[in-house]
């Protein structure tokens, strides 16, 4: 009988310790990219016809210079996101003063620094970022991103002044793609389908009817 | 949640303390205490529908007469669901792809009142306990999550028996519940207004 009452409170012990709270199985999550869009719904993207992409990717680290990266994988880069805009109907034109709209892209490297620039459009206040004649640049919606080191950031700026705040352009489409480094150096084919993944799951891009 | 685990542990001390070894059926004649094991299905749940025995359940009571038993509960669970790749829209114009791992972890308390149909070595009986419910909704995705923590009324009749196979107070216990709580979940772009579940527990009764 004692045999079986020490068993008991063992038993009771044992229950006791176990936590409340499972904790979940991430191991299932693919640890693939993740991809956020969003866009101006007042823009008119069936009336776009040429854009522009800046030539290279502005790098946010931790320097206080500005950093370009130009090499075959930010060709590649550029070069996707020109892919997708060609297959959506648009026309690229060599100069950005010839375009209806500009893409800029942006490689997050460093968590901290561009946290630092603030939340919003934060490259009004990065050095180095392409200009357009001493124009600003605004959102018409809200931010709502949770930034990480191995970003990709898209912006497309429509290069007609805003009718809301008439000395600024619209950011009229945005893509965040995080998820993109193997240990320290960067996936380029989880990059290229992330960048994929942007436009698909932005069926209002395009000015095919 | 570490409050809850030095009440809980404190809680299961005193049950272990008060527990007098050798004595006759139940700790005392009019009282009772279970510890159980649960195993839990979400019913209609858009947030987290998997089935899971990651859950235990805590009640006892004091029988006010032969056949009736007013007292206390407390039980916690947690339900997980995966949902693969997909693109999901976080407002008008935001959305975000990703895979993403949900969890639901429930944590109801309140009173109860129990009849038991009779009082004897096997006692079928039927309760009836409601409270609140304490709930958080977590969504997991990349190397992020979002959380909701949210409040509600619960309900949850439940049917079972207890057995004492022997004199020294040890028995075991099983029982099949309905629970129903009135938290509201609103994450990401799931919503949930209404948790319903069943499900079932094994355990210990004293």
């Amino acid at each position: 009988m004692k045999k079986i009452s020490i068993l008991t409170l063992i038993a009771v012990l044992l229950l006791g310790t176990v936590s409340c709270e499972k904790d979940p199985d991430t191991d299932k999550l693919d640890n693939d990219y993740l991809v956020y869009t969003n866009y101006d719904k007042n823009a008119d993207f069936a009336s776009i016809s040429t854009f522009h992409i800046i030539d290279s990717i502005l790098v946010i680290d931790e320097k206080e210079k500005p950093t370009y990266w130009n090499n075959q994988n930010s060709e590649k880069i550029i070069e996707a996101f020109a892919a997708n805009l060609v297959e959506r109907g648009y026309t690229a034109v060599p100069a950005k003063e010839e375009a209806d709209m500009v893409l800029q892209l942006s490689y997050l490297s460093n968590r901290y620094y561009f946290s630092d620039y603030g939340s919003g459009p934060w490259w009004s206040n990065y050095p180095g970022y392409w200009n357009w004649g001493g124009w600003g640049w605004y959102y018409p919606y809200t931010f709502f991103y949770s930034y990480s080191t191995g970003s990709i950031i898209g912006e497309v700026v429509s290069t007609t002044p805003s009718s809301a705040q008439k000395d600024k352009l619209t950011v009229i489409w945005n893509a965040y793609i995080c998820g993109l480094l193997n240990g320290n150096s960067l996936s380029l084919s989880r990059t290229l389908g992330g960048i994929n993944q942007a436009f698909d799951q932005s069926p209002y891009f395009t000015n095919k009817k | 949640m570490k409050s809850i685990k030095i009440f809980l542990c404190a809680t299961l001390v005193a049950v272990a303390l008060s527990y007098p070894i050798g004595s006759k059926a139940q700790v005392s004649l009019n009282s009772y205490y279970n510890i159980d094991w649960q195993f839990n299905i979400p019913l209609d749940n858009s947030f987290s529908d998997g089935a899971s025995g990651w859950g235990m359940n805590y009640e006892g009571g004091y029988y006010v007469t032969p056949d009736i038993a007013v007292g206390a509960f407390l039980s916690f669970h947690t339900n997980n669901e995966y949902f693969p790749r997909r693109t999901i829209m976080l407002s008008e114009t935001l959305s975000m792809n990703s895979d993403q791992q949900h969890q639901m972890f429930t944590l109801p308390f309140g009173a109860l009142v129990k009849y038991r149909f009779q009082e004897a070595d096997f006692q079928p009986y039927a309760t009836m306990k409601l409270g609140v419910c304490y709930s958080q909704f977590s969504d997991y995705y990349y190397i992020f999550v979002s959380n909701q923590n949210r409040w509600g009324f619960f309900m949850s009749p439940e049917i079972g028996f207890n057995y004492y196979p022997w004199p020294n107070g040890i028995g075991f216990h099983a029982a099949l519940y309905y629970s129903f709580a009135t938290n509201e979940c609103n994450l990401m772009s799931y919503k949930q207004s209404i948790l319903n579940n069943i499900g079932f527990r094994l355990g210990l009764a004293f």
